[in-house]
Order: structure tokens, then sequence, then C-alpha cells
């Protein structure tokens, strides 16, 4: 063994270690660090909170003017503070609070805070700003250029926020813009498609062109399938019956990649509950109580529920016998409309006679179908 | 003497504008944010007017106002209802549980007020 050669190793080695302890360290520190500036923006923010909201308050009551209101917010905290509890308020109450909460946003260290919000890198910041913005009365045009190129952020928060800022502004051309942007994309939650579709019909003027929009999309096969889903849906919600002739249409040809059986689920239950008749021919036409589908056989036996008819019998006894619980509970609720009951009784299969037999006894009554 | 009104609400941001308000107005108001402590302040501080919110985790609005009327813990009292759902059928069983009035959500605070003075003018004198 060469002696020169263990002293460079252990020398090598203890450099090595001496590194990673320090990295260790700074690591610790900065950790530690992180800790203490949480806690002290966490405490600062709480302090923000606790003086503005009485503030707030004597605003809402006439007791100070906006004005006065403005003077007090000296920080970012208090900016902060300021806005988180106007949001929520805006969203609670009604009437002269309501108006004076809306108008407040559009103090100049609100404007400010999110103008820059949307323009740093935080992710906070960026979807505290689309908050803001889509709180606004009206988006400004200063911001559009950004909250556009938000339409493609990684994050479906900020994504979903851009969105609805977009769709607050009002340019016609910008919303339907945002709008297809977003309905276009994948990966996106319920609740979000339906807050956007929402909010751009409730803003469009035209409600009959706001209606053929959305239907476009659900007979575009390039709109991920889901989102489909999640606009058919929302059709009777927005109370569109007069697309009740394309959903029927679309129901003998929808895309040919409604794998999951979930978009022909949804134009049940949308049929449904605009009550079109037309959905008797369409589910004999299509046999859905016969899908493999489960959610296809659950929309039928709850659309029968709802519309019970003697001549539906055979099906729902087909669907009274299904593989799946859930379909059977709400065909066999279905044939408590049913005036023979004692013959039906019989040619449920035997191993689902326990709970037929509850059904039966019950009405159903501990059963949520929902 | 002030008349005594509960909040049960567990919305914060709500209860605190609307205990600022009546506080205001020289109510003394005491607020509780669950349903099941909500019961046990009505049997303790026996309020004249109870605001009670429909939506609470745990033992909800509903709950609160049937167990009321089971115990009949507000026979000289009043409980007007905040609720977001506006269904007939529900606002109806709410009323067939005794509760005196309904406001929808969002709140209209000035309608709240107002509702709040015509349930306690109405109340039964207390002997």
């Amino acid at each position: 063994m060469n002696p020169d050669v263990d002293s460079v190793a252990i020398y090598v080695i203890q450099i090595v270690l001496f590194a990673l302890i320090s990295l260790f360290l700074i690591l610790m520190i900065l950790v530690l660090f992180r800790r203490v500036m949480l806690k002290k923006w966490a405490k600062k923010l709480k302090d923000a909170e606790e003086k503005i909201l009485p503030i707030l308050y004597e605003f809402l009551d006439g007791d100070i003017t906006k004005e006065e209101f403005s003077r007090n917010l000296k920080n970012r905290f208090e900016v902060i503070a300021a806005f988180k509890n106007t949001n929520v308020m805006i969203d609670n109450f009604d009437g002269e609070q309501k108006v004076k909460l809306k108008n407040l946003l559009n103090l100049s260290q609100f404007n400010n805070y999110f103008k820059n919000g949307l323009r740093s890198g935080s992710t906070i910041k960026i979807a505290q700003a689309c908050m803001y913005y889509e709180k606004k009365d009206q988006t400004e045009d200063s911001v559009i250029h950004r909250l556009k190129s938000l339409q493609f952020h990684h994050y479906p928060v900020i994504k979903y926020g851009a969105t609805l800022a977009l769709i607050n502004t009002d340019d016609q051309n910008i919303r339907d813009e945002a709008l297809k942007k977003f309905v276009m994309t994948g990966d996106i939650a319920s609740m979000a498609v339906n807050d956007v579709i929402y909010k751009y019909c409730n803003l469009h003027n035209n409600r009959t062109k706001a209606a053929n929009t959305l239907f476009r999309y659900v007979s575009d096969k390039s709109t991920p399938i889901t989102n489909a889903e999640f606009i058919v849906r929302m059709i009777p919600v927005l109370g569109f019956y007069q697309l009740a002739d394309d959903l029927v249409t679309f129901f003998k040809f929808p895309y040919p990649n409604d794998i999951n059986g979930l978009l022909t689920s949804a134009l049940i239950d949308a049929l449904s509950e605009i009550s079109d008749v037309r959905l008797l021919d369409l589910v004999h036409e299509t046999k859905t109580w016969r899908s493999k589908h489960t959610v296809v056989r659950l929309s039928t036996a709850k659309w029968i529920q709802k519309f019970y008819s003697p001549d539906l019998d055979p099906i729902l006894l087909m669907l009274a016998n299904d593989p799946d619980l859930d379909v059977r509970i709400n065909a066999q609720m279905a044939l408590l409309h049913s005036h023979d009951i004692a013959s039906l009784h019989k040619k449920i299969d035997g191993k689902y006679q326990q709970e037929w037999i509850e059904i039966k006894d019950t009405g159903g009554s501990y059963v949520d179908t929902d | 003497m002030s008349k005594r009104i509960l909040l049960i609400d567990d919305d914060s941001n709500v209860a605190n504008y609307v205990k600022f308000r009546l506080q205001k107005k020289g109510y003394d108001l005491h607020h509780i944010d669950n349903g099941l402590d909500g019961v046990e302040a009505i049997k303790n501080l026996k309020p004249d007017l109870v605001i009670l919110d429909m939506m609470m985790p745990g033992i909800d609005g509903r709950e609160v106002a049937e167990i009321v009327k089971e115990k009949n813990l507000m026979a000289l009292s009043r409980i007007i209802v905040l609720s977001g759902k506006e269904e007939s059928e529900e606002v109806k069983a709410l009323f067939d549980l005794g509760i005196h009035d309904y406001l929808q959500k969002p709140i209209n605070i000035d309608n709240l007020v107002i509702r709040i003075e015509r349930a306690l003018t109405s109340l039964p004198d207390k002997e």
C-alpha cells in the first residue's frame, strides 16, 4: 500500500464528509428559516385580519367611507386580509352589502397588488389574482393577454381561475375563445367545468347562442369525452330545453369513443330531467338495459323509477336482477309502482330476494337512490 | 332588558358580521358554531330567538329544530332558519317543526334584522 495514496483518500473522504455535513446544516437552517417565516407571516396575516374585519364591518354599515377604509390598508398583509374577507362575504351576503363589497374590489391597493400577483411566478399569488379578476365587475383589458397565457398553466386551478376571469370580460369573442380553450382541455374536474359553463351562459346576452355553443362542444369529437358528459349534464340545469331535439338525435349517434358509457348515461339523465317522452323509444331502440356499462343500466333504472309504466315491467325485472347493487335497488324501487307486485315477486332471483323484500316492506324509505 | 339572541352557524364569516350588526342594535347576541353545542346553549341560555343555519357538519339545523320541538325547548321563543336551499318541501317540513321564519342564503342583512324585529314583537309574554 502506498501511504501517499492512503492519505489522499482520507483527505478526499474528509472533504466529502465536510461538504455533506455543511449541506445538511444549510438545508436545516433553510427549513428552520422557512418555518419561522411562515409562522411570522401567519401571525401578521392574523393580526391584519383582526384589524381589518371591524373596519370592513363599519364600512358595510356606512359608518366609514370607502376612502377611509382604503387608508387602513397599509401593507400587503392587510390587503390580503381585506380581499380574503371581502371575497367570502360577496358570496355570503346579498343586497346593499353585496354591492358595497363588489365596489370595494376597485380599490387601488387591490388593483396594484393583484396586477403584480398575476405577473409573479408564485402559484398562490397567481391563483389569488385570478380569483380577484373573476370577482371584479369586469376584467380589465390590461391583464387579458396574461390571463390567456395562464390558460395553458400546468396547475388546473390556475387554468380554471384564468378562464373564469376571461369569461368575466365584456368581450364575447374573448369569452368564446376562453371557453373553447378550457373545454378542449382534458383532465378537468366536473365542478370546474360546471362553474365555467354556468358563468359563460349567465353572462351571455343571447341564451340561444349560448345553448348552441354548448351543444357544438358536445357533438365535436375532439372534445374530451368527460367534458362532453359534464356539458350534457349541465343542459337541464341551465334550462336549455330547446336542445332536446339535438340530444335525441345525438343519442342515436354518440361518440364512438364513449368507452365507459358515461356520455350515454349523461344523455339518459339529461333527457329524463327534461322529461322528454322520446327517451322511451330511444331506450328501446338502443336497449340500454342490456348495456355492458353499469352507468348506462343505472341511468335507465333511475329513469324508469321516475317515469314508470307497466309496459316497462319486463325491462325492470331484468334490471332488478342486475349484478350491480345500485342498478338492482333502483329497479326494485321502480317496481314498487307496479300493481302486480305479487307476481313480480316470484321473478326476482333467489339471491336478491332479501333486499327486494326489505325494499318492498319499507317502501324503500331507507334507500338514498341519488 | 335587551333581548337574547342565539346564532347557531358554523360559518364564522357570516356569524361575525351578523353578530357585529345585531350587537350594534343592542341585542344580547351569543354565537355557537355547531348543532350539538347549539342545543345545549338553547337549554342554558333560554334565548328569545334562535337564528339557525341549516347546513352544518355533525348535527345540522334541521336536527336541531327536531330536538327543540321534541323536547319543547322553545315554547316561548322563536326560530329563524338560514338556508341555501329553496326546495318548498324542505321549507314546509321546517315550518311543521315549528320554526317561525325562513331566510335564504346569501343573506340580506337588512331583511334579517327586519325579520328578527318582527319575530321578537310577536313573542308571547314570559311570566
